[in-house]
């Protein structure tokens, strides 16, 4: 079925809000899902799998220790992004906007992607964001594959084959009329090394934000695994507003089953009527 | 003395300091609020006598009873619209104006383009059920209507022995249908508001789309009523004469979900009400006070004191509040003839000191429509999104400064205090009805909608107050940022957005409290009705309101013809032009 945006909005919100999450959280969890869906990035499939998957969307704590100044990790206890990104990511933020740059090692965590919303919501404060993770859902024999996001900068339309190539282009400022983020694909050929890296971290998200984007530039630099990453597939920031604008003439594609369960988390919040509470509309 | 006032990206110089929001936003008298020159329909109705927009139908298929279907075609300059309607039939035992209904006398669209087959047998399918429906992204507008039954009766009957009804019966009630609800915005399906402001230049502007809706259901109940008086007597039957198609309005019942909606947009809401205050301020100061701008001023407030007259309501409170106003208009329109003004700041100071806040409101009102060059360099309304962004770096010893500073009104409230905490807003299982229930009395306050502001800010100050006596160190606590404070206390992430984004706009936050014992949502609902532009209201409780939209508006002949834009308040009897 189609939907539009604002409907989706208030039926996420209002799922999200039946699930036991409080008023800044149900926002925020909205607000992601639907971002990742008007810009292509197929935020009910993940959402799909998520309600799936969780129960207990009303935990939110989690532990967070500064390791060194400016380096913040987090252990989410599995938790997904939806549920506490936000405040994770605000931590982040907040600590950039104090000094600079910082960087978040976001441990055992689920449904990266979501973070999008974030780096947006940083965009409009004037800071550059990047977040990056393992993806679990392809593999490679030889490798593993990785998601990399940041915050939108203007391409010359020179073809990029690699991460460091990305970041040699640091010196042009953030689309600002319209915040929007580039995507990234990659692999990493397996080593002994990095296999092991990955498997210890295959559910850590990488956050950074900084006032400068040749900071986010040095954070790619510093990770001497990814000399080797070969690029598989972008997505610039036109083709995200493309497919953001397609999905506002269009309406958004749902199933009936999803928005049938979202509906049905939603009424967890509805009272039940009688004679009484008619009265309270002016019957 | 000149202010500079900043508010988003708007930055203004005026000559005369606004008033303040706690003058402006005292939900008294936001409840006391009338149409003005500014208000969506007003400006609406400019765009479309300007414009010279084309109306006209391209599907008439309705039976001897009036059923059926009609399509209107709408060419603006711009753009072509559709406008489909179902009139079907409605047993009077069925008829009910409150969201909860399903069925009703009429239900109608406003669609982006022409309308083909295929599409009007669709829409044919979904229309008339409404929310249970489904709509698709070329649908702006969904909604429906009822028969004011005695009314729609007694007018088809006078028209069918040749006469006109009589103006002081439409006086009294001054429609043949009301709207029960008006959907936009994306319910259901519907283009987002993003694609209309973006791909509809002619609804671009706030509500238009909606108001635009309901201007051509009281077309069609004009041409309904000529088409059935016609079928009944074809021999002796006439049309209306325009005079009292003019005075032909559209009702409206408001209900409780209008209130949500003021409370859930303060940025909004906050730009509306600066742009009215510009307003009212640039009229005062630059208006010239001399004997033609004094002459005006007479026209129009006697115009308003014969509407006002006119007004019939059973409403015990309404009455008064009517009655007072009478008399204080009488007062003013004295000081007026004795040419006892030399500035209309005085006559505002005077109106501030002595006069009820209806009249002072109706005085603002009455100033715009005197200066109307003044008031439209300030106007229209416009839209804003409604976007709250999270400064998580900001120390919390700012954020409780902002607190103090610009929610002082909300901290005076004892909420420990039954009083105080009486009532709860919540959903209803009934099509999701907002409803307000006796938290002491009724089940369901775990569910609680999030709208008691004032209750959420002292909330999220306790809890600042408590954080901070954590911190031993006063320095400490100053370089705390509102992210640290967030962790440990997430349910306060929501408040604490607003409160720092909504203390950077000028207006914006109500100054009551939503869960006081004796809180009126009437006066949120005749808030937002204000700035759509209706008259005649017509308390039918504190929950909810009648009123009429587009009485005295120029007909679709009109079109085409020289506009004077003087409809509002309409009476029954011509009063000389203002």
């Amino acid at each position: 079925m189609q939907v539009s945006e604002n409907e989706l909005y208030s039926v996420l919100k209002q799922a999200f809000e039946g699930c036991g999450f409080d008023a800044g959280r149900y926002e925020n969890a909205a607000q992601m899902v639907l971002w990742l869906q008007m810009h292509g990035m197929d935020g009910l499939s993940l959402l799909s799998a998520s309600l799936g998957q969780f129960t207990n969307w009303a935990d939110q704590s989690f532990a967070v220790t500064e390791s060194e100044p400016n380096t913040l990790l987090f252990d989410m206890a599995g938790q997904s992004v939806l549920s506490t990104g936000a405040l994770v990511s605000n931590l982040v933020l907040a600590k950039a906007a104090d000094g600079e740059l910082c960087i978040g090692f976001i441990r055992d965590v689920q449904d990266h992607a979501y973070i999008a919303k974030q780096l947006i919501d940083a965009q409009s404060l004037g800071l550059h964001g990047l977040a990056y993770w393992q993806t679990r859902t392809e593999a490679l024999e030889s490798g593993t594959m990785w998601q990399m996001l940041r915050t939108s900068v203007k391409n010359d339309g020179k073809k990029q084959n690699t991460l460091q190539e990305l970041s040699k282009d640091s010196t042009e400022k953030a689309c600002s009329f319209c915040p929007c983020l580039e995507t990234f694909n990659f692999s990493l050929q397996s080593t002994d090394q990095v296999g092991a890296v990955a498997a210890k971290d295959q559910y850590q998200l990488v956050l950074a934000y900084a006032k400068h984007r040749t900071q986010l530039d040095d954070v790619l630099v510093k990770h001497k695994e990814f000399d080797k990453a070969q690029l598989l597939a972008t997505t610039s920031a036109a083709q995200s507003r493309e497919k953001y604008q397609y999905a506002l003439n269009n309406g958004i594609e749902i199933s009936t089953e999803l928005w049938q369960k979202l509906v049905e988390l939603g009424n967890n919040v509805l009272v039940e009527s009688n004679e009484q509470s008619r009265k309270g509309a002016g019957a | 003395m000149a202010t500079s006032l900043s508010n988003s990206s708007v930055t203004v110089q005026q000559k005369l300091p606004l008033r303040s929001p706690e003058l402006v936003m005292d939900i008294n008298r936001l409840g006391s609020m009338h149409q003005s020159r500014l208000s969506f329909m007003r400006h609406l109705m400019r765009v479309i006598m300007r414009e010279q927009w084309q109306i006209s139908p391209s599907i008439v298929d309705l039976d001897e009873d009036g059923y059926g279907t009609m399509v209107y075609t709408i060419t603006t300059p711009n753009k072509v619209y559709s406008h489909v309607l179902f009139s079907d039939y409605l047993d009077d035992a069925e008829r009910n104006d409150r969201v909860i209904a399903e069925k009703w006398d009429v239900t109608m669209a406003l669609v982006i383009g022409e309308v083909n087959a295929e599409q009007l047998e669709i829409m044919r399918r979904n229309v008339p059920k409404q929310e249970a429906g489904r709509a698709n992204s070329n649908m702006m507008v969904l909604s429906r209507g009822n028969k004011s039954a005695r009314n729609f009766s007694y007018v088809v009957d006078e028209l069918a022995a040749g006469r006109q009804p009589d103006k002081s019966v439409l006086a009294k009630v001054g429609y043949l249908y009301r709207t029960t609800a008006v959907y936009g915005s994306g319910k259901f399906g519907m283009a987002d508001w993003a694609k209309v402001k973006q791909q509809c230049p002619d609804f671009a502007s706030p509500f238009a789309a909606e108001m635009f809706c309901c201007y051509m259901l009281r077309h069609f109940s004009i041409e309904q009523a000529e088409h059935l008086a016609r079928i009944k007597a074809p021999q002796t039957s006439v049309v209306f004469t325009d005079e009292v198609k003019r005075f032909i309005g559209i009702g409206n019942s408001t209900g409780l979900g209008m209130a949500p909606y003021l409370l859930r947009h303060p940025k909004l809401i906050s730009r509306w009400i600066l742009t009215r205050e510009k307003a009212i301020a640039k009229v005062i100061a630059d208006g010239v006070v001399n004997t033609e701008s004094l002459k005006r001023l007479s026209q129009v407030f006697n115009k308003m004191l014969v509407h006002i007259k006119e007004t019939t309501v059973p409403d015990k409170i309404q009455i008064r509040r009517n009655q007072t106003l009478e008399q204080e208009l009488m007062l003013v329109l004295e000081s007026l003839n004795d040419k006892a003004i030399s500035t209309w700041q005085e006559l505002a100071a005077k109106a501030e000191q002595q006069y009820s806040l209806e009249t002072q409101e109706i005085l603002n009102s009455a100033l715009l429509e005197v200066f109307p060059d003044l008031a439209d360099e300030v106007g229209p309304y416009a839209c804003i999104d409604e976007h709250y962004t999270l400064q998580p770096s900001m120390s919390v010893s700012a954020l409780r400064g902002l607190i103090e500073n610009h929610y002082a009104w909300a901290l005076q409230y004892d909420f420990s205090q039954a009083k105080a905490n009486y009532y709860f807003w919540y959903r209803s299982e009934e099509k999701m009805e907002p409803r307000i229930g006796e938290r002491f009395k009724e089940p369901g306050e775990e569910n609680e909608m999030p709208l008691t502001i004032a209750r959420l800010v002292r909330d999220c100050y306790d809890c600042i107050i408590a954080y901070c006596d954590k911190k031993t160190d006063e320095n400490e606590s100053d370089k705390v940022m509102v992210a640290e404070f967030l962790i440990d206390n997430p349910r306060q992430a929501s408040i604490v957005k607003r409160i720092q984004t909504m203390s950077q706009e000028c207006y914006g936050e109500i100054r009551g409290n939503v869960a006081d014992i004796d809180m009126r949502p009437m006066d949120l609902l005749r808030c937002k009705l204000s700035f759509f532009g209706v008259s005649k209201f017509d308390p039918k409780s504190k929950l909810w309101v009648r009123n009429t939209m587009f009485q005295g508006a120029p007909v679709l002949s009109d079109i085409g013809q020289p506009f004077a834009d003087d409809w509002y308040f309409p009476t029954a009897q011509a009063q000389p032009a203002a």
